[in-house]
Formats: structure tokens, sequence, C-alpha cells
């Protein structure tokens, strides 16, 4: 599927942009937390890690631009 | 003049239609063709909201996040003012290209396509408006003892409740000659003495660190290397640097004032060198040299004092020059009055902004919303009201985040900035690491109200 299409369509009430910035923030918080569990309860670094990657994916998708002549619909 | 007239509320013309704003891009347009030497001259010569952005944000958080980080951890931490501003930038750069892209001005725009929630309320109401008017007691606080410092090395024995009344002499008339708005000279007037200001605050811890010294490998280190602070004092501490130094109220402010100096399409190029060399250079040269001084002076040393107050007492009491503890004072009075300023435009545009109630510069209500926050006075008497600041830091740190996603969709909404739109996948993905920043600053906050980090 089109990236940008998907990113500047509606899905629902709310353009694709909208999900990827809540999915965004979801990956951005297990960075904290996945930190804490790593770091000061010595559990697995799995949660941090998936984190880290998360949040790398989400912007690379996030960062594609919109096309001119599309998201009028939006 | 008929008392009819004088009473007519004045129509405030589009900034970016004054003679002036129409002069200035053509002349942008001419300096597009010139060598990059003469470009850069030119540049300078115009610049200003950057300068208006980096004195708002040097106040007196960032300042006391500077001087304990710095006499906590020594040179370690001097990489958070220069990386939060750096991924700052990209939000500033957003904000011009909102100014620059369209004439509808960002809190309006976020109204209309996100809805009030989003807009007047979340970015002008509770991240702007309200957090200018409870910040401004702590710049008080810090301006007033450093007043009364200043006054007890020059022999004069003037207490804090009086010294306050110089902080409101500076700030009063400059702020309602920038808050009017309506007259670029007054608002190129006010860019210039925040310029003189940050000038003096360069020069004058400058100076201190000539006296304190300086480990130039340590510098380089500890401003490009990221090094995180350990236990939860240190992340508290890290936290707050981050959003002192950068945040909604810093896109807003510097939103606004490229308003005020009636940016247009030809403007984008300045806005962005001005994030640069007004905001960026001169934010973290400032911080760092105040970094630098106290980690020199305290940094693994026993019994150092806790709170910024005293450790600055303390500071100037390793200062030998009477004239080097003076000027020491100044940088911090100069530092905390240009804050003051950039609070009160940024309450009294984001009121504007954010509510229903007319911009009249000649309204009778203009002056009391350009000097509200000035009712932070009282925290010479009393201190900032830690509890206020600390529900308000934390609804900003919230707010930053909601505004920043929306400003993020802003900029890729074909509605608002038409062809204008990013096209840019850098300039998308510096916006969203930027908004990765303060959602991780906004759930740490959270982690560490619900105590998850052990004392």
């Amino acid at each position: 599927m089109n990236m940008q299409k998907f990113l500047d369509s509606k899905h629902g009430k709310f353009i694709g942009r909208v999900y990827m910035l809540v999915l965004l923030f979801l990956f951005n918080a297990f960075i904290p937390i996945g930190a804490v569990m790593y770091y000061l309860h010595s559990m697995t670094p799995l949660l941090l890690y998936l984190g880290v990657a998360g949040t790398v994916a989400c912007i690379a998708v996030l960062s594609t631009p919109t096309k001119i002549e599309s998201n009028q619909d939006s | 003049m008929s008392h009819e007239s004088q009473n007519k509320p004045v129509e405030v013309v589009n900034p970016r239609y004054t003679e002036q704003a129409i002069k200035e891009k053509a002349y942008l347009k001419e300096l597009k063709k010139q060598p990059s030497t003469k470009r850069f001259m030119g540049y300078v010569k115009l610049s200003g909201p950057g300068f208006m952005n980096a004195a708002f944000t040097l106040g007196a958080g960032s300042f006391a996040s500077s001087v304990t980080l710095g006499a906590a951890y020594g040179y370690d931490m001097l990489w958070i003012p220069l990386y939060s501003f750096a991924f700052g930038i990209f939000m500033l750069a957003l904000a011009t290209r909102f100014v620059t892209g369209s004439e509808m001005n960002v809190i309006e725009a976020q109204d209309k396509f996100h809805g009030k929630f989003f807009g007047s309320f979340a970015t002008g109401l509770v991240a702007c408006f309200i957090a200018s008017i409870v910040y401004t007691f702590g710049q008080y606080a810090l301006g007033s003892d450093a007043l009364t410092s200043l006054f007890q090395v020059v022999g004069l024995p003037i207490p804090k409740s009086i010294s306050w009344i110089v902080l409101v002499a500076i700030s009063v008339p400059l702020s309602l000659m920038y808050g009017s708005g309506e007259n670029p000279k007054a608002v190129k007037f006010v860019e210039n003495a925040m310029k003189v200001m940050i000038g003096i605050m360069l020069l004058v811890f400058g100076a201190v660190i000539c006296v304190t010294g300086i480990n130039l490998p340590a510098m380089v280190k500890g401003l490009l290397i990221p090094k995180l602070p350990s236990g939860m004092d240190g992340i508290i501490m890290l936290i707050g640097s981050m959003t002192a130094t950068i945040g909604v109220m810093d896109w807003v402010l510097f939103n606004n004032g490229m308003i005020s100096r009636g940016y247009s399409e030809e403007h984008e190029t300045l806005g962005r060198f001005d994030a640069f060399f007004g905001g960026l250079l001169p934010v973290t040269l400032i911080l760092s040299f105040v970094s630098i001084a106290f980690a020199e002076a305290f940094s693994g040393k026993p019994g150092i004092p806790a709170s910024s107050g005293e450790l600055c007492d303390a500071l100037v009491g390793v200062i030998p020059s009477v004239w080097i503890q003076v000027g020491f004072y100044i940088g911090i009075i100069a530092l905390v009055v240009s804050s003051m300023i950039g609070l009160s435009v940024t309450c009294a545009t984001s009121f504007y902004q954010s509510t229903n109630v007319k911009r009249d510069p000649k309204a009778w209500y203009h002056p009391v919303v350009v000097l509200a926050p000035q009712i932070g006075f009282l925290g010479a008497f009393f201190g900032k009201p830690v509890m206020i600041v600390v529900t308000v830091a934390a609804m900003q740190s919230l707010f930053n985040w909601i505004s920043g996603n929306s400003w993020y969709l802003l900029g890729n909404d074909t509605r608002y900035l038409g062809k204008r739109v990013i096209q840019s996948r850098f300039f998308n993905a510096g916006i969203l690491i930027c908004i990765s920043i303060l959602n991780i600053v906004f759930i740490t906050f959270i982690m560490s109200k619900l105590g998850v980090w052990p004392e």
C-alpha cells in the first residue's frame, strides 16, 4: 500500500498520521518504562529495545511528506 | 481630536503589509542574489525574533538548572541546552513555515482544523497564558535576590521588598512597547534591547569563567557526548532543564515575534537563520558559561550548597574582582528582565489569539493583559509558589506534546499551508524527534510522580 496515501487519507474518524502519532507515543512510552525495568529492576531489556525500534520505525513512516495534490479530503 | 475619535478602537494593520515590512521583503529578494558574506551580514542586521526567543529561554528556570547541573555534575551535562535547543530548532523552523506560508496565526489554525481544545485551550490558555503568569514569580524571586546582592556589593543595603521595583521599571515599558505590536519600529527597538541584554550576559558570564577557569577538552566532551545523570534527582533535573530550554511557549513566542515583524514568504531563510544564530548559539553559549563557572567552582567538592541562590552567593565569594561580582549580578538581572518581557508578550498574544477579545492597543484592557504576569512581583516577597509551579510544569509537559502533535499535523496539512506544506523528509523527521523527546519527558515526569524511581 502507498504509505503517503495511507497517512493522508481518512480511516474512520482520523487520517493515518493521527493513528501513527498515537503509535509513536506508545513506543516512546516503552523507552522510559523499559529503561526502568532493565536498569533498576534488572528485568528483560526487551521493552526498551522495542520502544527504540518502534520509535525509529514510526518516525521513518511519519516523515513521509504529503503529496500536494492529495490531502484535500482529510 | 474629537472625544468620539479618541474612543474609537484602533484598526490593527496586518504587520506584513506595513511599509517597513514591504521594504524588508524587497531587500531580502535582493539579498538572495548577493555573495554569502554580504547575505550573512544582511541577515544579521534583520534578525530579531530569534534573539527574543533566546532572551526568553534564558530565564530563571534555565539559569537555575544550569547552576545546579554544573555544580552537581561538572561538565557532563553541558549537552542538555545544546541538544534540546537543537531539536527544538525544527519546531522553530516549523513556526517560521506557518508565518511565511499562511496569514492565519497558528492557534487559529489549530482551532479551525483540530478543534478549540488543541488551539485556544491547550496551546493558548494553558501552555502560554497561565504559564506566563505563573513563571514570572520565579523571575521576580531570582531578579530581586540578584539586585539586593548587587546593591550589597556596592555598599547599599536595599532589601528585596524594594529592589523588585527596579525590575518593574525596566520590564514594564519594554513589554508595553513590544506588546502593542502595531509599530514595527517599536518592535525592532525592543528586539535590539534584547540583543544588548544577550550581549551583556555573554560578556559578564564569559568574564566569570575567565576567573573560575575552563577545561576545554572536558567542555567539548560535555557538549557533544550526552551522558545521563544518575539517580532520581538527576532525572528530575534533566527533565526540568529540557523543558526550561525549549517548549511550546518558545515556539509561540517565536511565531508571534515573526508575525509582529511582518514576516512573509520571502522571510523563511531569515527565520531559520535567526533561530540558529539568534537562538541556539547565544542560549548554548550563555548556559554553558554558567554551567562551566559552577562546575569549576564546586563540582566534586564536599558540602556544596543545594539551592541555586546559595550557589550564586558562594560563587561570588570566590570571585576576587568586585567588578566581575557586579557583572555577574547584572548578567542575572539582564537574564531575568529579558525573560519577563518575553513572558508579558506571550501572555498578551496568547490571550488575544485564544479568546474572542479584540486586540486593540488603545483599549483600556490592553495594558492589563500585557502586564498580567507582573503580578509575579509577589515572588520577591514570598518566592515562587512551588506547588503551582509544579502543577503548571506538569500541565505544560502534557500540553507540550499535545501542541507538538497538532503542529506536526498542521505542517503536513495542505488546507493550512497549501503548496508550502512540508516537502522534506528530514524536516519532518526533526519535528518527530522533537515530539518524541517531549513525549518521553512527559512520560518520565508522570513516572517520577508515581514514584517509579527509588529515592
